[in-house]
């Protein structure tokens, strides 16, 4: 695997007064999936569009396979990237049909008849070749962009928001599909989403941008686990954060004694999942659930501390418990703790 | 992402073969305005002379009062016609709506005419009631007959404007006054009236510019207001600087009417949510079958009555065998001159909408405002002008066809500047980056994604100036080549000889296409 491939350095960005990507650094390796995940307005598509080369860096490098594709000096245009884009609104050409779009970035000289059928039947859509956009579905919509794109033979291919246009009913099933095809072709992957799930499920390695600056890059796991500061905590997964001292690997706090995450000492603020607490129905119960959702796979208490603190608390889906109902909370789990405010 | 998106339009480097062709196209239109005054202060003291004669000083009162007392008339007229026709339940409310829009396709010459032909000496009215004993009708000439003629051509700029505000209006406003007390005409005065006011101001500015400009009908009607004093001076003058001069205040006045309503209207914005709450038709009672009369009259007057008049002397004229032929050959160059002034406008209009929409910023936006020039300016000046320019500087291009279209292209480019903006607005610009993507230049892209998607709204765009460009009158009389007659210059000349018979076909011609534009006008305005 080629460590940079992709390579990007103190690739800033500004609108005016705004300052949408800030010193941004990035690598991606030949053939990973990779997410930039992020709040709304954090800079995520802009750093994706600076690296398509529809926008300029006001500073930094942008570098593909050793070729350096934007800096001070240079800039390469989209069209002489070779990094093909699938659009949020699959913008697909809705003045020619399926087989017109796909064939649009075939390569001069190629057998654009027999490609054409060829990436075609890789999306699994061979039937569609004369239908016009507009006859689609947004999933079918999609596996045409997904093969227009291919069609070009780019290097790299960037993502933005992909499935948010889709039904939810089917967003997970075509998000298993694209992986799929992703992973089959081989081709070297970023794609942009705001949708967590989605970011943790489908890349290998993800980036969370927040305010124009990526604060933690890893493995989905580590990202989850071992977010790097609280803003990350809170914008990922279900967590809760409590005050408590940490002395030896062990926080006190007001749920008790809790394992910590090693490499921390003294005052934190701990943070600790919503599924590594549970419910216990002892004496001196000093807890009130004050509200139940329930998923179905497994359910969502939110519990009113002896403190008064709310606490979210994940319970299986098996488990009775309602509101009003005297409970205890124990920690399962093991916390993470951040320095306190 | 919200933010970015709203970030995007100024991001983007400027274009420069763009750039630069959009800022030659806004050049040109600016020439005529900019060229005439440059020859006008010229002249020094010739200035004062020419503007300080007392035939200037009249022309111009006259041109100040027949616009004021024209638009006045189209907003009193107009606004109750728009509430009757929108608002209430008077009967046949749909037709009267089409009915009262259709004086918009009557060129103001074909009004002249048709007035002339119907009430003048030697008219229809005359032949119909000679027999009668009536000898003498009152004098259509002078104020009299042309603010008549121009108050039912016109209104309808105020009533499209007006009846379009009514429909956005928010119903619920409307129920929360009804259920606060008020009754249905206190709800119009102090709910409607207020919210339509920048709809109202929007069609009186329209209204004023078009009275300003306009030439057929005063000159036919002899009552001479600034424009007839400019041509006549053009065509009998010895010396062509005074027509120059007299150019300035009528440019003055446009500039004026525009700055006032930039101004009034940036102060006035109301907000009316889309999908607004249900409209009920507010019941008229007593006053149902008067208001009925209204629409009807106004409707009979301003369409009934031209289109009457004009086949009345069509037929006299099939009756008394006169020669047709004549019309052939008007139509083609008509169709000519106008075809080729859709094409420039057009393609004059294709940088500056790719600028304004692409590439929003003060400059592109700049240069948009700009190019809406040549619809406030008086037609005339801008004949004039070129007229002056091409004697002077390019005499290759005197009198030519060629320079006759440009002056089209200019006066229209509005038109067209529109319906590609709009057409533009509808393409995806992702689709235009997935190109670049796929390995497709800036010109590739262009070509293959781009301009497939635009074609429709562009051809659309191409017929409203075909079609305004026909009804054309001082630009033509002014700058076609010698011997150059088209449908507009054929009526003009066959009324002021009172030849009105001959006046009748192309009218009939004329009118047929302009309701043609009016048409896809009023279908541009409901899909925006």
């Amino acid at each position: 695997m080629n460590e940079g491939f992709l390579r990007c350095r103190g690739v800033s960005k500004r609108f005016g007064q705004t300052v949408a990507v800030d010193q941004v650094d990035l690598e991606v390796a030949q053939g990973e999936i990779f997410a930039l995940l992020g709040p709304s307005g954090c800079g995520k598509t802009t750093l994706l569009r600076l690296v398509g080369g529809f926008e300029a860096p006001d500073a930094g490098t942008v570098e593909l396979d050793g070729r350096v594709l934007a800096s001070g000096s240079q800039f390469v245009p989209p069209e002489k990237r070779r990094i093909a884009v699938v659009f949020q609104d699959f913008a697909l050409f809705p003045h020619m049909n399926v087989g017109k779009n796909v064939a649009f970035g075939l390569p001069k000289g190629a057998d654009r008849k027999r490609r054409v059928a060829e990436l075609l039947e890789l999306v699994g859509l061979p039937e569609l070749e004369r239908r016009m956009p507009h006859e689609l579905s947004g999933g079918q919509q999609q596996r045409v962009a997904l093969a227009r794109a291919l069609a070009a033979e780019p290097r790299l291919m960037l993502l933005d928001e992909p499935f948010s246009n889709l039904d939810p009913a089917v967003r997970q099933r075509v998000r298993a599909e694209v992986k799929q095809l992703i992973q089959a072709v081989g081709i070297t992957a970023i794609f942009v989403t705001h949708d967590q799930e989605e970011a943790l499920s489908l890349a290998e390695r993800v980036a969370v941008m927040m305010d124009g600056r990526i604060v933690q890059s890893g493995a989905p796991a580590s990202i989850y686990l071992q977010p790097a500061n609280r803003p990350v905590a809170e914008f990922i997964g279900d967590a809760n954060f409590l005050p408590g001292e940490v002395r030896g690997g062990i926080a006190t706090c007001e749920l008790g004694n809790v394992r910590v995450q090693a490499g921390f000492e003294g005052a934190a603020e701990l943070m600790i999942r919503a599924e590594d607490l549970a419910l216990g129905r002892g004496g001196g119960a000093s807890s009130e659930v004050v509200g139940v959702e329930y998923y179905g796979h497994d359910q969502m208490a939110t519990v009113r501390s002896a403190s008064g603190r709310l606490l979210k608390v994940r319970l299986p889906a098996g488990v009775h418990a309602s509101e009003g109902e005297r409970v205890t909370v124990e920690v399962a789990g093991e916390a993470r703790a951040f320095p306190s405010r | 992402m919200a933010v970015m998106a709203r970030a995007r339009g100024h991001a983007r480097r400027l274009p420069w073969a763009t750039a630069v062709l959009a800022t030659a196209v806004t050049a040109l239109v600016l020439l005529p305005p900019v060229y005439l005054v440059g020859r006008a202060v010229s002249a020094g003291s010739g200035i004062e002379e020419a503007l300080t004669d007392s035939s200037a000083v009249q022309a111009l009162g006259r041109t100040l009062l027949l616009t004021a007392s024209v638009t006045g008339t189209c907003v009193a007229l107009a606004v109750p016609l728009a509430w009757i026709t929108a608002r209430t339940d008077v009967p046949l409310a749909r037709v009267w709506t089409v009915l009262l829009m259709l004086p918009l396709a009557i060129p103001s010459f074909v009004g002249g005419f048709v007035m002339i032909s119907a009430f003048g000496p030697g008219g229809m009215a005359q032949d119909l009631l000679e027999p009668l004993g009536v000898e003498r009708l009152p004098s259509i000439y002078g104020f009299s007959g042309a603010w008549l003629v121009l108050s039912l051509l016109s209104y309808p700029y105020v009533y499209l404007q007006a009846s379009a505000a009514l429909g956005r209006m928010d119903g619920t406003i409307e129920e929360a006054s009804r259920s606060l007390g008020k009754g249905g005409w206190t709800t119009f005065v102090h709910v409607h009236l207020p919210q339509l006011r920048p709809a109202v101001a929007a069609g009186a500015l329209l209204t004023a510019l078009y009275v300003l400009s306009e030439f057929g009908a005063v000159s036919m009607l002899r009552y001479d207001t600034l424009t007839p004093l400019i041509y006549i001076e053009y065509t009998t003058g010895f010396d062509r600087t005074t027509a120059a001069v007299l150019g300035l205040p009528l440019i003055a006045l446009a500039a004026l009417l525009v700055t006032v309503d930039g101004v009034t209207r940036g102060a006035a914005r109301y907000h009316t949510r889309s999908g607004a709450g249900r409209q009920r038709r507010v019941p008229l009672g007593r006053w149902r079958w008067p208001a009925f009369a209204l629409c009807a009259v106004v409707a009979l007057l301003g369409a009934g009555v031209p289109v009457g008049v004009i086949l009345y002397w069509l037929v006299r004229g099939l009756q008394s065998g006169a020669d047709s032929g004549f019309v052939v050959e008007a139509l083609l160059n008509s169709a000519r001159a106008a075809g080729l002034a859709a094409v420039v406008a057009a393609l004059g209009a294709l940088p500056i909408a790719l600028l304004s929409v692409r590439h929003r910023g003060w400059f592109s936006g700049l240069l948009e405002k700009l190019s809406y020039t040549g619809q406030a300016l008086p037609a005339i000046t801008i004949a004039l002008a070129l007229v002056f320019f091409t004697a002077n500087y390019a005499t290759r291009f005197y009198q030519t066809l060629g320079v006759l279209v440009v002056a089209y292209a200019v006066r229209f480019l509005p038109e067209a500047l529109g319906a590609t903006r709009a057409a533009l607005l509808q393409v995806n610009p992702n689709g235009e980056e997935a190109a670049r993507s796929l390995g497709a230049g800036p010109v590739r892209t262009f070509l293959r994604v781009t301009a497939p998607q635009m074609a429709p709204g562009v051809s659309a765009g191409m017929l409203l100036v075909f079609l305004s460009a026909v009804k054309e009158l001082p630009i033509t009389l002014l700058l076609s080549p010698i011997g150059f007659e088209t449908l507009a210059t054929d009526i003009w000349s066959s009324t002021s000889e009172a030849f009105f018979t001959r006046a009748a076909l192309p009218s009939l011609i004329l009118l047929a296409l302009s309701g043609l534009a009016v048409l896809l006008l009023l279908r541009r305005e409901r899909l925006s």
